[in-house]
C-alpha cells in the first residue's frame, strides 16, 4: 500500500523530494499502525541473578601463549556472519584490522617490540601479541548509556545488544572506555550499535563460543567467571615462578573505576602497548553531581532574573 | 554428558551428539595449569639493565600512561592507533544543543518575567522564540538518528540512567510546556479580534490560574534539565574532551539562559524602532545575561582546567579557530554592550551585541561537539584519558 504523493512536490525537485518522504513516513506509519511499535521479543532474555556467580560466564585470554594466528578472528565472522572490513593495510606488523570495531568483535594485535640490546648474545626483541575482545564488564557504560534498553545484561551476565531495539544513536561508542563498541556505518550496514555477544546464541546450546572453540594454544579460555579467575591467578603465580616476572593479571582484579572485568588477560608490558586503557575511567560515576551543578547553575540565573524582574513591577507601581 | 559440558542443560538435538567431544578450551575440563610444579620456586630472574623497563608497570597501582620523562614518541603506545572510537555526533546534535538551549533560556526568562515581573513584551516574545526554537529540535535528532521510529525507540523505556533517555523524555515535557504557552500568547494576541463571550472563555479556560501553575511546575523543572543534561550527556562518556568534566553542564546551562536573553531582546529590538517599550526588562535581561556570561567564563576556565592536555584540540589544535570563536563572541558581546557610544547608535549596539553573544554560544556548542571527534582522533589524548593523572577517577 502506498499513499499518494502530497501534490506539493510535483514541480521543484527539492519539494518532491521531500514529498516523497512525507509519503515513505505516512506510509510506514499508516500500514503498521496498530504495530507502529519496535517488535517484541518473543524471549526475553532472562535477567541474570546477580547473587548466583555461577551464571556468568566470561573469557580469559592468556597473551602469552598467544601465537597471531587470526583464527578467533575469523572464526568469529563466521560464527557470527560478520562482513569484512575491506582490504586495509596499516604497516603495523600483521595487524591489518587496527581496531576491536562493530564488525570485528575479536581483534588479534600485533608488536614488534625491536631492541637494539642483547642479552648474553640474544636478541632482546620480543613479539607482543594479544587478542582482544569486549571486556562485558559488570557496571557497562554502553548498557548505562543506551537510551533505547537495547543493550542488557543476559542471562549469562554478558553484555549484550538487541538488534532490533537498538536505534543507531552512537551514545554507547563513545560511553565505552575500552573503544570497543562500533556502529556499523557502511551503506550495506543497518546503522546500529554491534560488539560481542560472547556467542550468546552458543551458550544459549551450551557450546562454547567460535573464538575459545578455535583458539588451538589454549590462549583463549572460557568458562564461570570464578574458575576462569582462579586459573588465571594460578597462571600468573606459574609464570612468575618460571622467571617471566614481567607478565601481570589484566581485569582479573579491579581496574581503574572499574570492578573485575568479565574479560581479561595476562598481559607482559604496559597496558597501553596493547591499546588496553591504564585507568578506563567509569563516567557514569558522579552523574547525579554534574546534574546538580547544572541544574544550580540554571536555576540560580533564574531566580536572579525574576528577582529583577520583581523590582521592576514594583518600580512600576511605585511610579 | 561429557565432562565439560556438565553445567550446561543443551536441549539442541545434537547435543548428545556432540557430547564425546572434549573441549580444550573450556576451564574445568583443561584443569589449567596442566604442569605440577613439585620443585620450589626458582629464584626471580633479576632484571637486565639493558633492557628498559621503564615503561613496563604492574597491574595494579596507578600506573601512569604519560611518564613526563619519557619522550613523546617513547610513551607506551599501540602504534598511535587511537584507543576510542570518534563521536558519530555531527553538525545535527551542535545545532540541537544550541536551539536547545537558547528555547530554555527563553522560557525560563518569558516564565520569571509573567510571573514576578509584568510579562508583556518579554513574555511575549519568548514565548515564540522558545517554541520556534524547539521545533527544529526533534527534526534534528531524527536526522542524525537516520529514522523516525528510531526517535520513538528511545520512548519505550524509562531509564533515567542515562542522559539521552531522561533527555528525550524532558522535552517531551517540556516542548508540552513550550507549546502551551506559545498557544496561550497567540490567543491573548488576538485578544482584540474577540467577541466578548470569546473573551471570557479565553480568560476563563486559557488564562486559567491552575493551568499556568501546572505548566510553570512541569516547564520550569524540565525547561532546566533540557538546558543541562546536554552537558552532563556529554560529561557522561569516555571522550577524552569530555570525560567525567564537572563544568560542562553548568557551562551549557548557562550558555542555555545567556543565548535565551539574547534572543529575547533581539526579537524585542526588532520589533519596535528605536528604544525599546519596556526599558526596564530589557535592562533586567541585559544583567542576566552578564552574569550568564561571567558563569560561562568561569565554567570554560574550570573546564580547560579540568581537562588540561586533554583539551589539546580547544588550545592548540583544530577546534583553536571555534573555541576562540566562541570566547570572542562571548567578551565581545559584553565589550558591545557596555561601550560608551552616542545615543544614536544605541539600537544597532544592542543588536550587534546580542548577534555577538549568539554567535559565541552556537561556536561553544559546535567547538565542544566537533572538538570530541577531534579529540577521539588524537591518540594520545584517549590514552590520557585514562590515565589518573589526567582524569582523577572520583
Amino acid at each position: 500500500m502506498t499513499l499518494p504523493l502530497p501534490i506539493v512536490g510535483e514541480t521543484n525537485p527539492k519539494l518532491r523530494a521531500a514529498g516523497a518522504y512525507l509519503q515513505h513516513a505516512a506510509t510506514e506509519a499508516v500500514t503498521n499502525f496498530p504495530n507502529a511499535f519496535p517488535p517484541q521479543r518473543t524471549e526475553v532474555p532472562q535477567p541474570m541473578d546477580a547473587n548466583d556467580r555461577k551464571q556468568i560466564m566470561g573469557f580469559f585470554t592468556d597473551t602469552t601463549l598467544c601465537i597471531g594466528c587470526k583464527a578467533c578472528e575469523v572464526a568469529c565472522k563466521q560464527w557470527n556472519q560478520l562482513p569484512a572490513d575491506g582490504n586495509n593495510f596499516t604497516g603495523h606488523s600483521y595487524d591489518n584490522t587496527g581496531h576491536v570495531s562493530a564488525t570485528t568483535w575479536r581483534h588479534v594485535a600485533f608488536k614488534e617490540k625491536m631492541a637494539e640490546e642483547t642479552q648474553d648474545g640474544v636478541s632482546t626483541s620480543r613479539w607482543l601479541m594479544m587478542s582482544d575482545v569486549c571486556k562485558h564488564c559488570e557496571s557497562a557504560p554502553c548498557q548505562h548509556a543506551c537510551p533505547t534498553g537495547a543493550i542488557i545484561y543476559n542471562q549469562f551476565g554478558d553484555v549484550y545488544v538487541q538488534n532490533d531495539i537498538c536505534n543507531g544513536c552512537g551514545y554507547c561508542v563513545v560511553a565505552c572506555p575500552f573503544g570497543v563498541i562500533g556502529r556499523a556505518d557502511t551503506p550495506h550496514d543497518d546503522g546500529h550499535a554491534h560488539k560481542c555477544t560472547l556467542c550468546m546464541d552458543r551458550q544459549e546450546d551450551g557450546l562454547t563460543p567460535a573464538c575459545a572453540k578455535s583458539c588451538p594454544t589454549a590462549s583463549i579460555q572460557f568458562g564461570p567467571i570464578d574458575d576462569l579467575r582462579a586459573a588465571a591467578r594460578q597462571r600468573e603465580k606459574d609464570l612468575h615462578g618460571r622467571g617471566n616476572d614481567k607478565a601481570y593479571l589484566y581485569g582479573c582484579d579491579s581496574v581503574g573505576d572499574y570492578g573485575p572485568l568479565n574479560a581479561f588477560f595476562v598481559l607482559e608490558d604496559h597496558p597501553n602497548e596493547y591499546n588496553l586503557p591504564v585507568n578506563p575511567p567509569q563516567p557514569f560515576k558522579g552523574q547525579t553531581k554534574r546534574y546538580l551543578a547544572g541544574l544550580a547553575v540554571g536555576a540560580a540565573l533564574t531566580a536572579v532574573g525574576a528577582l529583577l524582574f520583581g523590582d521592576t513591577k514594583r518600580g512600576g507601581r511605585r511610579g | 554428558m561429557a565432562e565439560d559440558r556438565k553445567d550446561f542443560q543443551s536441549d539442541a538435538p545434537w547435543a548428545s551428539a556432540m557430547s564425546h567431544r572434549p573441549d580444550p578450551n573450556r576451564v574445568g575440563s583443561l584443569q589449567m595449569p596442566a604442569q605440577k610444579i613439585v620443585f620450589d620456586r626458582p629464584p626471580a630472574i633479576p632484571p637486565n639493565p639493558a633492557v628498559s623497563t621503564a615503561a613496563i608497570v604492574p597491574a595494579k597501582g596507578n600506573a601512569k600512561a604519560s611518564d613526563p620523562d619519557l619522550p613523546r614518541e617513547k610513551e607506551p603506545a599501540y602504534y598511535d592507533v587511537p584507543m576510542l572510537k570518534k563521536p558519530l555526533w555531527k553538525w545535527e546534535i551542535a545545532t540541537y544543543f544550541f536551539l536547545g538551549g537558547m528555547s530554555t533560556g527563553a522560557h525560563l526568562l518569558g516564565r520569571a518575567a509573567a510571573r514576578f515581573g509584568d510579562g508583556g513584551d518579554v513574555t511575549k516574545m519568548a514565548a515564540y522564540l522558545s517554541f520556534l526554537s524547539i521545533l527544529p529540535g526533534p527534526p534534528l535528532l531524527i536526522h542524525d538518528l537516520g529514522d523516525p521510529k528510531r526517535f520513538h525507540h528511545m520512548l519505550r523505556v524509562w531509564k533515567p540512567s542515562s542522559p539521552m533517555n531522561l533527555g528525550t523524555w524532558a522535552i517531551m515535557a517540556y516542548s508540552g510546556a513550550a507549546t502551551s504557552e506559545v498557544v496561550r500568547q497567540y490567543l491573548n494576541d488576538r485578544e482584540a479580534h474577540l467577541k466578548p463571550r470569546e473573551r471570557n472563555a479565553l480568560n476563563k479556560l486559557v488564562n486559567n490560574g491552575t493551568l499556568l501553575l501546572v505548566q510553570d511546575a512541569v516547564g520550569a523543572p524540565m525547561a532546566l534539565l533540557v538546558a543541562s543534561y546536554t552537558g552532563v550527556l556529554l560529561s557522561t562518556t569516555s571522550n577524552p574532551l569530555w570525560s567525567k568534566n564537572p563544568w560542562l553542564g553548568p557551562l551549557f546551562t548557562a550558555s542555555a539562559i545567556s543565548s535565551g536573553a539574547e534572543g529575547i531582546m533581539l526579537l524585542l529590538d526588532a520589533k519596535r524602532k528605536g528604544s525599546p517599550a519596556d526599558p526596564a526588562s530589557h535592562r533586567v535581561l541585559r544583567t542576566v545575561d552578564t552574569l550568564a556570561h561571567g558563569v560561562e567564563l568561569a565554567c570554560m576556565a574550570g573546564f580547560s582546567t579540568y581537562a588540561g592536555e586533554k583539551a589539546h584540540t580547544l588550545h592548540e589544535g583544530k577546534m583553536k579557530g571555534w573555541h576562540r570563536a566562541s570566547l570572542a563572541g562571548i567578551i565581545g558581546s559584553e565589550v558591545a554592550k557596555y561601550a560608551p557610544l552616542p545615543r544614536m547608535l544605541k539600537k544597532p549596539q544592542r543588536v550587534l551585541s546580542n548577534l555577538l553573544g549568539l554567535f559565541g554560544g552556537f561556536a561553544l556548542r559546535w567547538s565542544m561537539v566537533m572538538g570530541g571527534i577531534e579529540a577521539a582522533k588524537d591518540p594520545r589524548t584517549t590514552r590520557l584519558v585514562s590515565d589518573p593523572a589526567h582524569t582523577p577517577s572520583a
